[in-house]
């Protein structure tokens, strides 16, 4: 799950929007009749800051959205959680190749608009300078939020990679967690980790599959779970709490 | 008010005649919120104020105990937190998902054990 939530972080980049923010500015440009462009040219300037303030915020959003979902990303793989980082380096990657695409052909179209605008006036001919400028700047700093976000994965990969197997603290939870629920229910069939995330924190949760009955009896479970929790506490106290426990009915075909 | 009204109150909406999924729900949510208001008590955070009384702040400050100078429901509250939390996510949040009794029941259990080492 913390998987799938991690890539949401690089799909915010899917898009720069310089399509959608700069296109206006360009299509502008391109209907009017080449005479009465210099008349224009507030009305076009005030598109362009427009362009220009939907563009910083747009920025800012995505800037603290990733940052958030990359810390708990990177908690869980300090945690030991084994991550596939580099397949969400591709999938930036990906992500990347498009943007340039749509960046480049609006650059593209303002192409013949700058030569007519030259032969309109001077200040035309600025405008649509400023426009270039404008847009490539915000490509600089789209590329700036990837290229943060990439050296965050390289670095979450490097120590990922320096972490010894089994060694991680879910690794050690679900070990002792495991071995304390056995013995304290005796049968307790266990399952695999599942990630939560709450704000920048990621919850880990032990889903444990009891049997139908036992399941039906909370006040068992308060019990039993009281006497698991004694033998981590003796053995590993740092570990108490770290993980959440989801109980669960045992099918016919598990038991 | 004091957060073992609220869970007083979850224990008797769970033993109103006739409570449904709802009624294990909302009875959940007390649960939670009772032991919420307890450890912003604890932490001396105050509740209205998200940035520091978040939900994953209290869980940073519960792994954070200094055990042997916490106080013992500190550390109770420390082993039952998160099954809590992931409980009363589950009952807030996940309406398709079924909802029962037991579940309502676990939230009280978890709660109580905490308040019963509460002075």
């Amino acid at each position: 799950m913390v998987m799938a939530y991690a890539a949401l972080a690089i799909d915010e980049f899917q898009g720069s929007g310089a399509g959608q923010l700069f296109g206006p500015v360009a299509k502008a440009l391109a209907q009017t009749d080449a005479r009465k462009m210099s008349a224009k040219l507030a009305e076009f300037e005030a598109v362009l800051r427009q362009a220009n303030a939907e563009g910083a915020m747009m920025l800012n959003r995505i800037r603290s959205s990733v940052s958030a979902k990359l810390n708990v990303l990177e908690k869980a793989s300090a945690d030991g959680l084994h991550l596939d980082i580099r397949s969400l380096g591709e999938r930036l990657n990906a992500v990347e190749r498009e943007d340039a695409a749509e960046i480049d052909s609006l650059l593209k179209e303002l192409g013949p608009l700058s030569k007519q605008a030259r032969q309109v006036s001077p200040d035309l001919a600025h405008f649509l300078k400023v426009v270039k400028e404008d847009i490539e700047a915000y490509k600089e700093a789209y590329i700036n939020e990837r290229r943060s976000v990439r050296a965050r994965l390289r670095k979450m990969e490097e120590r990922a990679s320096r972490m010894p197997k089994d060694r991680g603290k879910i690794e050690k939870a679900t070990k002792l967690y495991s071995e304390a629920l056995s013995q304290a229910f005796g049968y307790a069939k266990l399952t695999k980790i599942d990630v939560q995330t709450e704000g920048d924190l990621p919850v880990y949760v032990m889903k444990i599959q009891v049997s139908p009955a036992l399941y039906r009896d909370a006040k068992q479970l308060v019990s039993l779970e009281r006497k698991a929790e004694e033998i981590i506490e003796s053995k590993d106290p740092s570990l108490v709490g770290f993980l959440a426990i989801q109980y669960e009915p045992m099918t016919s075909a598990a038991t | 008010m004091l957060p073992r009204e609220l869970l007083a109150e979850a224990k008797e909406i769970v033993a109103r005649q006739g409570a449904g999924e709802a009624a294990y729900r909302a009875a959940t949510h007390a649960a939670y919120y009772a032991l919420y208001h307890l450890m912003c008590d604890y932490f001396s955070l105050d509740p209205s104020k998200r940035d520091e009384a978040s939900h994953a702040d209290i869980m940073r400050r519960l792994d954070q105990l200094d055990i042997p100078s916490a106080k013992p429901h500190a550390t109770k509250a420390r082993a039952k937190y998160r099954s809590l939390w992931r409980l009363r996510r589950q009952a807030d949040y996940f309406f398709n998902d079924p909802y029962d009794d037991t579940q309502a029941e676990l939230a009280i259990g978890y709660a109580d054990d905490v308040f019963n080492l509460y002075p």
